[in-house]
């Protein structure tokens, strides 16, 4: 009986054995990157969500850079509100995130204002306003709402008050009455003010 | 024999690969814009201009007036005459006049501003009004710590001018 099986047979059975070990180690290979791809389409899911939410929650979009960066404040009661944006960082003045003035040194050009080095008017800021406050008024007389002249002021923390003034009376040449400084939420000042 | 195991359900992979790109551009693209830090903000009536202090007669006008200059040098302090306190500079001008607050350690003495203006407050207490200025040098940041010295605790009844009104320059 034994000297039945020669040894091609012997080797047949062997390469057979091998070819099975071979395609169930494929088969566990395979399922193993399912498992791997359903981990990390759950993962991607949850951190879209999350980014989406709050891409999307404030009505005002302010982003801090080294150019723009914000002070700290204890204020914890209020939010953004939809509203125009003046921001000022170190190098420009912006309406809406277009570049209004540049900024030398923290202050801006005499030949930008109305009145020379001492004026407070900024020329370009109050085009850029008036065409704004336009605007605005046109879409209140559509929608029967009043024009609040409301502008939130989005300035750097080494904002100088001279220039802080100078951009609120502009504001105020272009009908704007109402202000609110944005500043980040965060501010540790001790049990005083508590 | 032993039960057949169950098939996992999965994913098929290679209809995944296209929307796994989609979302590995998504993710990118969302972080730059996602802010992750809340902002405040703090209301401010617009700044009054005048370059001199108003006229007043003290007989007539018996509001408190509160006005706060910050400079270089610290706090000054300006209220209707018939309210002064004994720590207030008589001066009428603040470019003469030490400051009634001076800056201690090279920084502005924040605590020391707010148990004065708690002072003010315990005198008068249905006053909610404060008008702060600055030296042009001065920076926002310093007048965003005025502005929450002077608003007080977050509460109602722990809160001492919370109505802010600017003014331009030193006066």
């Amino acid at each position: 009986m034994a000297q039945g099986i020669n040894s091609a047979d012997i080797d047949a059975i062997w390469a057979e054995k091998q070819k099975a070990k071979k395609e169930k180690r494929r088969r566990r290979k395979v399922e193993r990157d399912k498992l791997l791809i359903n981990s990390l389409m759950d993962a991607f899911t949850i951190i879209l969500c999350f980014l989406m939410k709050s891409f999307g929650s404030d009505p005002v979009q302010i982003r801090q850079s080294d150019e723009l960066m914000l002070p700290r404040t204890s204020e914890d009661k209020q939010g953004l509100e939809d509203a125009i944006v003046i921001a000022i960082s170190k190098r420009a003045i912006m309406v809406q995130d277009n570049k209004v003035a540049d900024l030398r040194d923290g202050t801006v050009d005499e030949s930008l204002k109305r009145d020379g080095a001492d004026g407070l008017l900024i020329n370009p800021l109050l085009d850029a306003l008036k065409e704004r406050v336009q605007h605005l008024k046109m879409l209140s007389a559509r929608t029967n709402r009043p024009f609040e002249g409301m502008a939130l002021v989005v300035a750097d923390s080494k904002t100088s008050y001279r220039l802080l003034t100078e951009v609120l009376y502009t504001a105020g040449q272009a009908e704007f009455e109402k202000f609110k400084f944005v500043a980040a939420e965060g501010a540790k000042y001790g049990a005083s003010l508590k | 024999m032993g039960k057949p195991r169950r098939e996992e359900e999965g994913y098929e992979g290679d209809p995944l690969i296209p929307i796994l790109n989609l979302v590995c551009m998504l993710i990118p693209l969302l972080l730059y814009g996602a802010v992750f830090v809340r902002f405040m903000t703090l209301d401010v009536n617009a700044p009054k201009i005048a370059q001199a202090p108003a006229q007043q007669q003290p007989e007539e006008n018996k509001a408190l007036n509160l006005t706060v200059m910050i400079t270089d040098q610290g706090f000054h302090f300006k209220v209707n005459p018939i309210h002064r306190l004994p720590w207030m500079s008589q001066a009428t001008d603040t470019a003469s006049a030490g400051p009634d607050i001076p800056k201690k350690d090279d920084d502005w003495d924040f605590e020391e501003f707010n148990r004065k203006l708690k002072e003010l407050k315990d005198l008068h207490r249905e006053e909610v009004n404060i008008i702060l200025g600055a030296e042009d040098d001065i920076p926002y940041e310093v007048l965003i710590k005025a502005m929450d010295y002077s608003r007080g605790g977050s509460e109602e009844e722990t809160q001492l001018f919370p109505i802010v009104t600017l003014t331009r320059g030193v006066v």
